[in-house]
């Protein structure tokens, strides 16, 4: 597919002057070419190997629209094929996460191996004669994946950079969500299922807002006010943030960045969980560890961020990994995965489970009204009038106060 | 780039999402990307 923009990126989303055009977000066409051009070379992520622990078990996930398996074969190695038969392209699994010794499609019955293999084609040797090359009609696998700290990424595309490149230093950021948090390096599973819903907008509104929208406070207010935190004030207890220093991370490059925090160097162990002590000392003694492990870099922070395109890690509390699906360009699905230290004790994981269901996502109330803010801004911008005008994103354009710069593998002063 | 926007709010994150946005859209393929 050639550019639909017949060459006007530059005018379609001029950064540089801070002004970027609804028809992004509204167009077919453009939408079209973001599957192609975004979608089918980006490294997505896709689930966590602890969903998957014992041979056969396998999540069904998607890639851009495209539904995918994501599964653990009989030898243990994990493998993303796409999910779809062969023969005529039914859906080879329509369960959203099992454990299986081979996935049979429903339509006509060709079978799969876990590790893709195509090993059972109904009357074989009637209908083809016994000369169907199986070899050649296994399922359909991603040319690269990788795993890291837990976390499951894959790319459609052969010639895209090595995982490690494609992230740069934003690693350093992504790390704040994956590794322990007395600062163990990982050691982090996923809670609960996939929590999973469709919003009736784009999927770069929610994209961009965890990319680093700190404007939007008086969309929680009436949260702060209901106080659901688990001490009953605000939205979380962990209080670092009121002292730290605000930092916009970002890597325009490579499309990442993060809302970070430093804390002062003689910062105390801010209280938290008060009402519930067993967790309280948890996290307090993860405090002191994380202090001693990691030295002056235990000051830093992470907030909510964006992997382009469409991941987006929240590294403190609520700890959670969520991906932007499209589909199309006026509906996202919306997956959140939620993340514990993986030998927390059994109280604080329960503690944290409930803590995220009133939370997160439609069965919580912080991001109903996230919710509320991008779907009604996408239905706003659909109409022949609306579309001509362009929305405004020269907040602190030629005015950044740069605190300092990230040599790719430590956030420096 | 790091900014430190304490008491400052800003959309260089946003912009930073769209700069890569605006480079892939406009690339054919990943040769004609710089990756730093």
């Amino acid at each position: 597919m050639g550019d639909v923009t017949g060459g006007r990126l530059g005018s379609l989303v001029d950064v540089e002057h801070g002004i970027v055009s609804r028809e992004i977000f509204v167009s077919d066409e453009i939408y079209r070419q973001e599957l192609e051009r975004i979608f089918a070379r980006a490294w997505l992520f896709l689930g966590h190997e602890s969903q998957i622990p014992h041979l056969g078990d396998y999540v069904v996930s998607s890639m851009g629209e495209e539904s995918v398996i994501l599964c653990r074969d009989r030898a243990g190695q994990i493998h993303v094929f796409l999910n779809s038969c062969r023969h005529r392209g039914m859906k080879v699994c329509r369960y959203d996460e099992g454990n299986t010794l081979e996935f049979t499609c429903p339509y006509h019955g060709w079978s799969y191996g876990t590790d893709g293999a195509l090993v059972g084609v109904p009357f074989a040797r009637d209908a083809y004669g016994g000369e169907l090359e199986r070899a050649r009609w296994g399922l359909i696998e991603v040319p690269r994946l990788e795993s890291y700290k837990g976390t499951i990424w894959a790319t459609w595309d052969p010639a895209a950079p090595a995982f490690f490149d494609y992230l740069g230093g934003y690693r350093l950021y992504l790390d704040l969500l994956l590794d322990a948090w007395d600062g163990r390096e990982g050691g982090t599973e996923v809670i609960g299922g996939t929590h999973k819903w469709l919003m009736p907008c784009n999927w770069k509104f929610p994209a961009e807002n965890f990319s680093g929208d700190r404007y939007h406070g008086v969309s929680h207010r009436s949260v702060d006010m209901v106080g659901l935190g688990p001490s009953g004030k605000g939205r979380r207890d962990t209080q670092e943030r009121t002292e730290s220093r605000w930092l916009d991370v970002s890597f325009p490059d490579l499309g990442h960045s993060m809302i970070a925090f430093l804390r002062p160097h003689d910062a105390p162990i801010a209280p938290a969980y008060q009402d519930a002590p067993a967790v309280a000392e948890y996290f307090r003694q993860c405090e002191e560890e994380r202090r001693r492990r990691r030295g002056a870099e235990w000051r830093l922070f992470g907030g909510p961020g964006t992997v382009f395109p469409n991941a987006s890690p929240l590294a403190r509390q609520p700890r959670t990994l969520a991906v932007w699906h499209p589909r199309g360009p006026h509906q996202t699905e919306a997956w959140r995965w939620y993340l514990v230290d993986a030998d927390a004790p059994t109280e604080v994981k329960d503690f944290l489970r409930q803590y995220y269901i009133r939370y997160s996502g439609p069965s919580g109330l912080t991001e109903q009204d996230d919710m509320e803010n991008w779907n009604y801004a996408h239905a706003a911008s659909r109409g022949t009038i609306a579309r001509q005008y362009p929305y405004n994103y020269e907040m602190g354009l030629g005015r950044a106060t740069r605190a300092s710069r990230t040599t790719g593998s430590r956030c420096q002063e | 780039m790091i900014s430190d926007v304490t008491g400052n709010a800003s959309e260089n994150n946003q912009r930073g999402f769209y700069t890569r946005w605006r480079q892939l859209m406009g690339a054919r393929n990943w040769a004609e990307l710089d990756v730093p």
